[in-house]
This record gives structure tokens, C-alpha cells and sequence, in this order.
């Protein structure tokens, strides 16, 4: 097990350098001089080239891409073109906000979406689970930004009692996660409707219901112990919807977090800025992929038996 | 030819000149499909945006992009069914375009993304071993930037236009719709018929195309339309964030991006497009989850 995990560690060695290629490719294929946003409009030639052979960007490309990749996998992600800071210090300083609103917009999609996917299922084919399953169905095809201009509109606008724009306090954080959250919620209620289905036909439920067990214990012993495992996976794929949504809905709500500082990088062409976005936000959504996995192993016992014993058995 | 059994003869005298109906799988899914509400209601809405789309020129009582800006800021009325917006541009008329543009565009996202991401999939999934694992950690690499902002990031660095928005949105959607086909290829790739024509020497590309793909089709198709619904929210997400179309282009993201400035006086300007935006996807989802019901029973 031990070792499952090590290679699984080791995959993201591979895997971020794929990122970087990618990120990199996309800057060399940008149409535009990079030194045109440093250098002041009048400069002369000389300058000009001068900056270039500092940026390095005379270099052939192979060259530069092991510079960039030799500076990424030391954290250096360039300077800011717009305040001349080390991206990465930017990018740290506005994680925790994504963090709290990636972790909040989890929780309510969970506590939301999970009793109304088991509710739904308990009462299979009533008008109860085809509202909820209708309901589910227009949240999950609302655009996030579509949610995001309603929620303000009647919770800040007509109603008051949310910020629109900003976190002057914690209040702000709310509707940025009720949008995010609600948009997930589709995703956690039906996979509960549909795990929460095949696991309550199952034999031993039955069991526990001839034996007199309470129907309180039969959901939450018997069946959502079975049923959590699809729910548990759908939550590592839902985070990465999540901080890719975080960048529209935080620029709805001016939320300085890293969606937004990636979006007002984009108006201003501030490429560093960029670039060290999207990178640690892949960095953290590969980081998230691998806990994910590694807390299969413990929620699914039967899983931990066939890597331990899955080598051997694979060549019988 | 080989007498028959007296009970097919039977048979065959009794519906003499009767067509009789033989139940097989597919006829059987269309059935089921029939009876499902949901995707009925889907395929209904869809048919009203196909109309739309095909028939613009005669349904959009003006001009797209004729200004007129004494009327600017003119809300719904008999007039203007949809209101106008701040260049006196009427909306009904920009959202029925809208659904050419979206569609369209959408339908060319998904066609781009199935002759790349799909390909390479069939070939991972058909071909198996070290071709598979090279592709799939070639898909691993895009998957591990969350797809909105892969799309984005390549918008930025391409900029704004149709060529490059597809680009994105294709790149962006790559290594799911390839995972997909690998999934579907892997099912038919045991089948029977497959090593029965594998016994008697068809090639590999013909058995690719003719024996496989065909089989296969049904899943993919299935989730193709899914991934319509998607197309068109990721295209209206770029174009409000700025990095999408250019205008005046009436795609139903960027109508609604003009009015979001104007939300809390006008909001007619932001909800007419988010509807159709909406309800666009509302339908796809709704028509791919009962093709879905309808094909695999099992998965309801």
C-alpha cells in the first residue's frame, strides 16, 4: 500500500510538467510582443532588445521552456508585468479566499445534495423525487454566472442583506458560495439517488429489515455506508469544477481570490500572472485528484485488498 | 429449398400481407424513449431553438444590429416582446439569431472534439497496451487543469474570435469526450462479432470503422449530447468573462454580458438571454439523460 502510494505521489512529477508544457506552449503561441507591456511606449530599439535578452526570450525555445520549468519547480513564477511582485506571493496571498469558498460551496452542495439525493430515492417515482430531480436538473444547467446575477439581485439588490461586490465581511462569502454550491448540488443528489437505489434492493437490507431494525438505522448503518463510496469520488471531481468556476463567479462578486487575480490578468495581458494562476490551480486540483485517491484506499476496503494483492493476481 | 415446420407455415398463413412488428433492442429504446416526459419536453424546446436557428431571418422581426437609440432601454412591450437594449437594438431579435450562433457554434465545439479527443480515444481504446498509455497520459496532462480554465487560459493567449473559441472549447473538452470513446471501444472490443471478423482477417482500420465504431456509436452519440448542454454554457461563460466572441456577434452569452451593466435597472437586458441560455441546456441534459435511460435501462 505503501508503495501504491509512493507512485501515486510520483505521478504528479509527470504530470505538472505536462501542465507547464501546456502553459508554455500557449505563451509562445500568443500573437504580440511580451515586451511591449514593460517598456514605455517611446523606448528605443535597444531598449527594447535589451529587455528582451534580460527576459531571456532570445534564447531558442527548447531553452527557455527548461529555464521556465527549472524556475516553476523552484517556485519561481515570475514577476507581476502590472506590480513587479513575485506571482507566487500573489497567488498565496489570495488562495485562502478560493480555499474558503471552494471548501464552503463543497459543504453546502453535500449537506444539500446527499439527503435530497437519499430522500428522493427512499420516495421513488412521487412528485417528491421528480421535483427534486427537476429542481436538481435546472440548477445543474444554470450558467454560473446566470445564479450568481440572480442570487444578488434578489439577496442584495431588493432584499439587502448580502454584499453584491466584495467581502466587507463575512457575509460576502455567502452568496459566492451558495452559487457554486447550488451548482453542484445536481451532481451530489443524483449520484446518492442512484447508489442510495442499488444498495437498498441489496439483501442484506432486506435483512436488517426482517430482523426489526429501525428504519433511521437501516438508511445510516446499513445502506449510506455502502452508497458513500460513488458519492466520495464525485466530491474530487466537483472541486475541480469548483475552482474553475471560482474564476467566473469571483470576478461576478469581486472576490480577490486567485479566479479573479487570473481573470484581471487576462484584461490586462499580464501573462506571469497568468500563467502562475492557472499553474498552481492545477497544482492544487492534482493535489486534491491524489488525497482523493489515497482516501479511497481507507473508505473502501475492498479496494486496500486488491492493491496489496492485485500484483500477484494480475499474472495468475 | 428446406420445407418449413408445420407452425411457421401456420404462422405465415395467418399474417399473410400483415407487416408484424418485431420488437428488437433499438425499437424497444424508442419506445421507452417515447414514453419519457422529460426527454419529450427536452426534444419539444429543442425543436422551438432548431427553428430559431434555421429560420431567423423570418421569425427576428428586425435587424440584429440595427441601432436605433432613440428606443434604447425599452422594456418588454408588443413592440418589442423582449424589450431593447442600450443601443436600441431589439433583444427578441438577437436572441432568436442568438440560437444560430449558439447552436452552430456548439455543434461545431462537439464535431472538432469528437474528430480529435474521439479518435484518439477509439485508437487508445482499440489498440490497447503502450498507444493506449501514451494517449491517455497525453489527455491526463489537459485534464489536470480543470476545464473552464483551460479554455479560458487558451482564450487569452489566442484572444477573442470563432476560430479561437472553438479551439478552446474543443482542447478543453479533449480528454473526457476521449476518455468516453476509449470506455466505448473497450466494451465492443471482446464482443463476439468482433473476434469473429477478427478470425476470418478483416484489417484493423476497416474493423475499426465498419465492425467497432458502429456499436459503439450509440454511447458516444448519447453523450454527445450531453456535452452540447456543456458547450454552450463553457461559449457563454467565455464571452461573459470577456475572451469569447467580439460584438456586436448576437451569441446569447455575449447579449447577456452587453446587459449585465444595466441588471438592477433593466433586468430584462440580463434575464431574456439567460433563459435561452438556460433553457438551451435544461433541454440537451434532459434529451441526454432519457437517451441514456432509453439505450441502458440498467443505469436509471
Amino acid at each position: 500500500m505503501a508503495k501504491f502510494i509512493l507512485r501515486r505521489v510520483l505521478l504528479i512529477i509527470p504530470i505538472m510538467l505536462g501542465v507547464t508544457l501546456i502553459i508554455f506552449i500557449l505563451r509562445a503561441v500568443t500573437p504580440g510582443d511580451p515586451v511591449d507591456q514593460l517598456v514605455s511606449t517611446n523606448a528605443t530599439e535597444e531598449e527594447r532588445e535589451a529587455k528582451r535578452e534580460e527576459l531571456g526570450l532570445n534564447d531558442p525555445l527548447v531553452l527557455q521552456f527548461v529555464k521556465y520549468v527549472a524556475n516553476v519547480f523552484t517556485g519561481n513564477l515570475g514577476e507581476s508585468y502590472k506590480t513587479h511582485q513575485p506571482v507566487l506571493s500573489e497567488i498565496l496571498q489570495r488562495f485562502p479566499y478560493t480555499l474558503i469558498i471552494c471548501f464552503g460551496s463543497v459543504i453546502i452542495g453535500v449537506v444539500l445534495g446527499v439527503p435530497l439525493g437519499i430522500y428522493s430515492s427512499l420516495r421513488q417515482y412521487t412528485w417528491i423525487d421528480s421535483v427534486i430531480l427537476i429542481l436538481s436538473m435546472v440548477f445543474a444547467a444554470c450558467p454560473g454566472f446566470v445564479l450568481a446575477l440572480l442570487l444578488i439581485s434578489g439577496f442584495s439588490v431588493k432584499l439587502g442583506w448580502f454584499p453584491a461586490v466584495g467581502l466587507p465581511n463575512a457575509l460576502g462569502y455567502v452568496l459566492p458560495m451558495v452559487t457554486i454550491g447550488l451548482g453542484s448540488l445536481s451532481r451530489y443528489t443524483r449520484i446518492t439517488r442512484s447508489s442510495f437505489l442499488e444498495v437498498i434492493r441489496q439483501d442484506y437490507i432486506t435483512t436488517a429489515r426482517a430482523k426489526g431494525q429501525t428504519e433511521r438505522k437501516i438508511i445510516w448503518k446499513h445502506a449510506f455506508r455502502n452508497a458513500a463510496i460513488p458519492i466520495a469520488s464525485s466530491i474530487g471531481v466537483q472541486i475541480g469544477n469548483q475552482l474553475g468556476g471560482a474564476l467566473i463567479v469571483e470576478t461576478v462578486f469581486g472576490i480577490p481570490g486567485i479566479g479573479k487575480y487570473i481573470g484581471d490578468a487576462i484584461t490586462s495581458r499580464n501573462f506571469p500572472a497568468i500563467q502562475g494562476g492557472v499553474l498552481f490551480l492545477a497544482f492544487v486540483f492534482t493535489i486534491v485528484n491524489l488525497l482523493v485517491d489515497i482516501s479511497f484506499i481507507y473508505i473502501n476496503p475492498r479496494l486496500k485488498s486488491g492493491i496489496i494483492s492485485g500484483g500477484k493476481r494480475k499474472h495468475a | 429449398m428446406k420445407r418449413m415446420t408445420p407452425a411457421i407455415e401456420k404462422f405465415q398463413r395467418k399474417n399473410a400481407g400483415k407487416t408484424i412488428k418485431v420488437s428488437t433492442p433499438g425499437r424497444e429504446a424508442w419506445r421507452r424513449l417515447a414514453r419519457n416526459r422529460t426527454a419529450l419536453i427536452g426534444m419539444g424546446i429543442l425543436l422551438v431553438m432548431l427553428v430559431f436557428a434555421l429560420l431567423a431571418n423570418f421569425i427576428a422581426p428586425y435587424d440584429y444590429q440595427q441601432q436605433i437609440l432613440t428606443d434604447a432601454y425599452q422594456t418588454p412591450s408588443a413592440i418589442h416582446i423582449f424589450g431593447t437594449d442600450h443601443f436600441g437594438r431589439d433583444l427578441f431579435s438577437r436572441c432568436v439569431f442568438g440560437a444560430r450562433y449558439s447552436l452552430a457554434l456548439a455543434l461545431l465545439c462537439v464535431i472538432c472534439a469528437f474528430f480529435t479527443g474521439g479518435l484518439l480515444g477509439v485508437i487508445a481504446g482499440y489498440f490497447g497496451g503502450k498507444v493506449d498509455n501514451v494517449i491517455m497520459r497525453f489527455m491526463d496532462m489537459f485534464q489536470a487543469i480543470p476545464q473552464v480554465l483551460l479554455a479560458i487560459s487558451i482564450t487569452a493567449a489566442l484572444g477573442n474570435g470563432v476560430p479561437q473559441m472553438i479551439a478552446a472549447i474543443t482542447i478543453s473538452t479533449m480528454p473526457t469526450i476521449s476518455k468516453n470513446c476509449r470506455a466505448a471501444i473497450l466494451n465492443v472490443r471482446n464482443a463476439d462479432y468482433v473476434e469473429s471478423s477478427r478470425s476470418i482477417g478483416v484489417g484493423q482500420w476497416r474493423m475499426i470503422f465498419k465492425h467497432m465504431i458502429p456499436n459503439a456509436l450509440g454511447v458516444m452519440v448519447i453523450f454527445v449530447v450531453g456535452l452540447m448542454g456543456a458547450c454552450i454554457n463553457m461559449m457563454a461563460s467565455l464571452s461573459y468573462l470577456g475572451v469569447g466572441l467580439n460584438p456586436p456577434t448576437p451569441e446569447w452569452g455575449l447579449i447577456l454580458s452587453d446587459g449585465k451593466a444595466f441588471f438592477t435597472a433593466f433586468p430584462h437586458m440580463v434575464l431574456f438571454p439567460a433563459a435561452m441560455i438556460l433553457l438551451t441546456i435544461l433541454a440537451f441534459n434532459m434529451l441526454g439523460d432519457g437517451l441514456r435511460d432509453a439505450f441502458d435501462p440498467r443505469l436509471k
